[in-house]
């Protein structure tokens, strides 16, 4: 190989660096028109009356939007196809708010200045309704989610996932141990750099179109059509370049209303949240209380789990239905275990609105499961790593629940390297120390998806066209989050074509150029796109021959593709550079060198990871430091080396953040989040990182494009639980609520 | 909405004859680091007035009795100064633990104490250190003031509209073997706000191995700076031995709990203490101090 498996600058790496890019907040847009949101100051209640009169009357106000002059139709902005069922409970804004943050009015203004000026002039009478701040109260309000005429009724649980195998209760009856954990996992924020922002521009043909930073433009198409109640080719997203997401932008938020504005307004219009904004009224992680006993005989052999989780998906559902049984998944795919049974719940709340975050609920269900184990280890007397080996899956097993085949999972190794080059057993076995700064080890592992298959449509379509000056364009709803998945897939075309990576041309996500595709999520882009971008370009390669074996005159087989260039193998005198190749070609049958294919995904294989910290916990103060990380990773082929280390090193920067630092914070007895910004939300910075090795496990995954497998998501889903456990090993505690904080720790030496 | 007048003085002249004909409520800006943030709040002065260019109000000038620190002076200036750390290390430390680097390049002296944060990083140290604080009011007829005339905490200052502090000076120390130290506790090593601030200013002499006196203060446990009297008693005139670090500990906790018992974070701030004071004896004196768990975890 030449191109894949190489460290290819990040493509846009200039432009970002050199702020060259632009993103949408920064675009210079003729007769732009500014919006500013008001927020609901409490968790529930219904609006009263609205007084726009003042803010109306401001010089410069063009129109003040609230739920009596808006559309009524009812959303869910996490739905991404024509026809999907889905909880239809958003609205642009609601008549009842339905947590402190919730979306109230919104002013559009000529300027910033004014339209924020004039927002804080309108006046709403709220009634107050009690709120349901906390997840398991909130199960007692329980009943059909929706009433006669469809309309939700906000009733719990959103869903109710259930499953089991094996035989349960005998295997808890003959087990040789039970270790029971209640472990809960807090709601976090995203915190990208880039905060929410969207233009909407009103074109000449009546249409309007969305630039929108986001992960998916079909589902913002589909949303901002179902919200304006028009048809979504009304409506045409253009995906601009993403100031990080993390999940928080896979959800239209500010799209539908910006859209609406510029309609009725027919100005381009622009909605840009600040920091605070963006922490309470857009996305967060899920807060989970999971319940997990599992049994074990003395050897370690764990011949039972029963796991029971309740999800707070928060005041609206979005994908909230999805949440459990993504949960559920994680538990049936890294250990071997005779028997399971599982039953988790998303509930609303009247606490911010959730949705995608990475991982999608993997980090919470492995803080769970891995934390509890880690826990078994100990009352077992027992090495945690040996007790990981002892039960995880091998290659080519089966989910005993789907029945999907795991592929080339290679956990294993990625265990035992790990374990070795970290020199593990002796950090493990170093005496507890007494004094005031205390040394733990804690490891944990994890498993997570490729792709959503084998539910709705995952298929990619890729269109490759080979340009007279030898560039080769590629068109694909392909959403780079800034973590390089656009360089990746250059990276694996410029493989198949022989040609830099740098000469491929990457357009820009567009409904109307594009074919439909799921966007950015659920670690599908390098495993799904990437296989349709390498299989599209296989074809293009052979429609290259084929023209070839024209110009120079010998069979399809004898042309060799190669360096830029085509030649046949016999005469090597005659070599054409590619853009000749397609002049000619278009000149003498006007066609174009071009090829689509859309590429179904045929499996699941499970990506797998084992993180390995060690920890300093001071026990007078109850800070944790972090020394040490080593991440052990089976990728199956790192495409890029240094972009797949780049993403574990921000899946290290949330993850001890998840584990040690983040909580929003929602106040229980008003429901505001506390923690709306960076001074009152720490996360991980540069001087709190520690130093990380990452270990790739190569071992090819066959259904990957070159062996490839996903990265991006699992990179942060074992770490919080392997801090935990290095600060349980430090102090001897069994501290099992994120994050831990000072205080817990304190807390939780001082009961030992 | 209203329109915010800028000014860019040249020196102190200027500065003092716009001042004096301004009307309405003048702002002054430095660094920035905390006036962009309050204007992004909505703060909305009539004048707000840009003393960064003001380089004669940035400066450290080392006088037979007394050090003088220009206002204007940055943060970054104060922590890396070879003056101030060899006189008075606890100001170098605490500098040196503001924000990040690019809030201490930017960051100033001046509006350290002007913003009067509880968890200001500079404010415990400097009345600890007894510093002075030099006022410019609108008059022109600049003054200078004790620590508490000027900070009164919780973000208030007994500075008067347009009112400018130029410059604080610090007391040359009476006797040589006077050193100083600073210690502070947050969630996070950097860009943190501060949680606990402990600053000291002792005689010690290392020779016999025993403190003469002491001034201690803290800082993020009321609106203001406090010194803890009770906590110097335990000090001063002290044999440095092995219970000293306990008892000083112990004063520390009782020091916590007659200041914020009650409050949400006193239980935690009680026993985090204990840390930051062990911290800070170790800056103080150059020796670590090791206590049994016990001793740390229940003072």
């Amino acid at each position: 190989v030449k191109h894949v498996s190489t460290s290819h600058p990040i493509l846009d790496g200039y432009e970002k660096v050199t702020g060259r890019l632009a993103y949408v907040g920064d675009m210079p847009i003729g007769g732009l028109l500014h919006g500013s949101l008001l927020f609901s100051p409490v968790a529930h209640a219904r609006i009263r009356a609205i007084d726009v009169v003042q803010a109306q009357a401001v010089s410069g106000v063009l129109a003040v939007f609230h739920h009596g002059n808006t559309p009524d139709g009812g959303y869910n902005s996490s739905m991404w196809f024509e026809g999907q069922q889905a909880l239809e409970d958003e609205r642009m804004f609601p008549p009842v708010v339905r947590f402190a943050g919730d979306r109230v009015a919104a002013v559009v203004a000529e300027t910033r200045e004014i339209a924020e000026h004039a927002v804080g002039l309108v006046e709403v009478d709220y009634e107050s309704l009690p709120a349901i701040l906390d997840p398991e109260t909130a199960l007692a309000r329980s009943g059909e989610l929706t009433d006669e005429s469809g309309n939700p009724t906000f009733n719990n649980p959103i869903i109710d996932v259930r499953f089991d195998y094996g035989d349960v209760a005998r295997d808890f009856d003959s087990a040789d141990i039970v270790v029971e954990d209640t472990i809960a996992t807090p709601k976090t924020h995203h915190c990208a750099i880039e905060s929410h922002a969207c233009v909407a521009v009103p074109e000449p043909d009546g249409r309007i179109l969305v630039l929108s930073p986001c992960q998916s433009i079909f589902s913002v198409q589909y949303v901002v059509a179902k919200a304006l109640k028009t048809a979504s080719s009304e409506i045409r997203v253009i995906k601009t370049p993403i100031g990080g997401s993390f999940g928080g932008k896979a959800e239209p938020i500010l799209e539908p209303l910006c859209a609406f504005f510029a309609r009725t307004l027919q100005r381009p219009v622009k909605i840009e949240l600040d920091r605070t904004e963006t922490f309470t009224s857009t996305r967060m992680r899920s807060k989970a209380v999971g319940r997990i006993r599992t049994a074990v005989d003395r050897t370690g052999r764990i011949s039972a789990r029963d796991t029971d989780v309740i999800v707070d998906v928060g005041a609206y559902s979005t994908g909230g239905e999805y949440l459990p049984a993504s949960m559920s998944q994680r538990l049936c795919r890294l250990y071997r275990i005779d028997s399971q049974r599982f039953r988790g719940r998303a509930v609303y709340t009247n606490t911010p609105t959730t949705g995608a975050f990475r991982g999608y609920g993997s980090p919470q269900i492995h803080a769970i499961s891995e934390i509890n184990l880690d826990n078994v280890a100990r009352r077992l007397g027992m090495d945690p790593v040996e007790l990981r080996l002892r039960n995880l899956v091998e290659p080519h097993e089966t989910d005993p629940v789907s029945g999907l085949a795991l592929g080339n999972a290679r956990v294993r190794e990625c265990v035992e390297d790990g374990a070795a080059w970290f020199g593990w057993a002796d950090r493990w076995r170093r005496p507890r120390s007494i004094g005031r700064f205390r040394r733990g080890a804690g490891m944990a592992c994890a498993t997570h998806i490729n792709g959503c298959f084998p539910g709705y449509h995952e298929a990619a379509t890729v269109g490759l066209r080979l340009a007279a000056d030898g560039a080769v364009h590629l068109t694909c709803a392909v959403h780079d989050l800034g973590c390089g998945s656009n360089t990746v897939l250059a990276q694996i075309v410029a493989e198949v074509l022989d040609v830099p990576p740098a000469r491929i041309v990457i357009s820009a996500a567009d409904t109307d150029i594009c074919g439909y595709d799921l966007g950015t999520r659920a670690s599908r882009m390098t495993y799904v796109c990437g296989e349709a971008a390498r299989r599209v370009a296989e074809k293009l390669r052979e429609r290259i021959r084929r023209e070839a074996a024209l110009v120079l005159n010998c069979a399809v087989s004898d042309v060799l593709v190669e360096d830029g260039h085509v030649r046949s193998s016999y005469g090597s005198e005659r070599r054409l550079p590619l853009g000749a190749l397609a002049a000619h070609v278009e000149r003498s049958i006007g066609a174009p060198i071009e090829e689509t294919e859309t590429f179904a995904a045929v499996a699941n294989p499970g990506s797998y990871a084992a993180h390995f910290t060690e920890v300093e916990v001071d026990s007078l103060t109850g800070r944790v430091r972090v020394l040490e990380m080593l991440a052990s990773h089976d990728i199956g082929r790192a495409v890029n080396p240094r972009l797949a280390e780049g993403q574990i090193h921000g899946g290290i920067q949330i993850g001890i953040g998840f584990a040690l630092f983040e909580d929003v914070d929602v106040c229980p007895s008003t429901g505001r989040v506390r923690a709306d910004g960076f001074a009152r939300y720490p996360i991980v910075n540069t001087p709190e990182m520690p130093t990380v090795q990452v270990l790739f496990i190569e071992r090819r995954e066959s259904t990957g494009p070159f062996g490839a497998k996903a990265v991006g998501e699992i990179a942060t889903i074992p770490v919080a639980p392997a801090v935990v456990n290095a600060v349980n090993h430090a102090l001897g505690t069994r501290l099992t609520e994120l994050p831990l904080t000072p205080e817990r720790i304190l807390e939780a030496c001082a009961g030992l | 909405m209203k329109d915010i007048a800028a000014a860019v003085p040249r020196d102190i002249d200027e500065l003092v004859s716009l001042v004096s004909g301004a009307s309405g409520e003048i702002a002054f800006i430095a660094g920035g680091t905390d006036m962009v943030m309050a204007l992004a709040r909505g703060a909305s002065p009539d004048l707000l007035v840009d003393i960064s260019q003001l380089r004669e109000l940035a400066f450290i000038a080392a006088e037979p009795d007394r050090t003088r620190i220009g206002a204007a002076t940055t943060l970054s200036d104060l922590a890396e100064n070879a003056h101030v750390m060899e006189r008075f290390p606890a100001l170098a430390q605490a500098a040196m633990q503001v924000g990040s680097v690019q809030i201490r390049n930017r960051a100033t002296v001046g509006g350290n104490i002007a913003s009067a944060m509880p968890g200001g990083d500079l404010l415990p140290v400097l009345k600890c250190l007894d510093a002075r604080i030099h006022v410019l009011p609108r008059d022109g007829k600049g003054a200078s003031h004790p620590f508490d005339g000027i900070v009164l905490g919780a973000g208030r200052t007994a500075l008067a509209n347009g009112s400018l502090i130029t410059e604080i000076s610090l007391p040359r120390a009476a006797r040589k073997c006077c050193t100083s130290a600073f210690a502070k506790l947050g969630r996070r090593d950097a860009l943190t706000i501060a949680r606990l601030i402990l600053a000291a200013a002792v005689e010690y002499d290392e020779a016999s191995g025993t403190i003469g006196s002491v001034r201690l203060t803290a800082g993020a446990i009321g609106p203001a700076p406090a010194r803890l009297a009770s906590v110097e008693c335990v000090l001063a005139g002290r044999k440095v031995d092995a219970h000293l670090a306990r008892d000083f500990v112990c004063a520390l906790g009782a020091a916590v709990d007659g200041a914020i018992a009650g409050r949400p974070s006193h239980p935690y701030k009680r026993r985090a203490v204990a840390g930051v004071g062990l911290d800070l004896l170790q800056r103080l004196l150059g020796r670590a101090f090791e206590l049994t768990p016990d001793e740390g975890l229940r003072p």
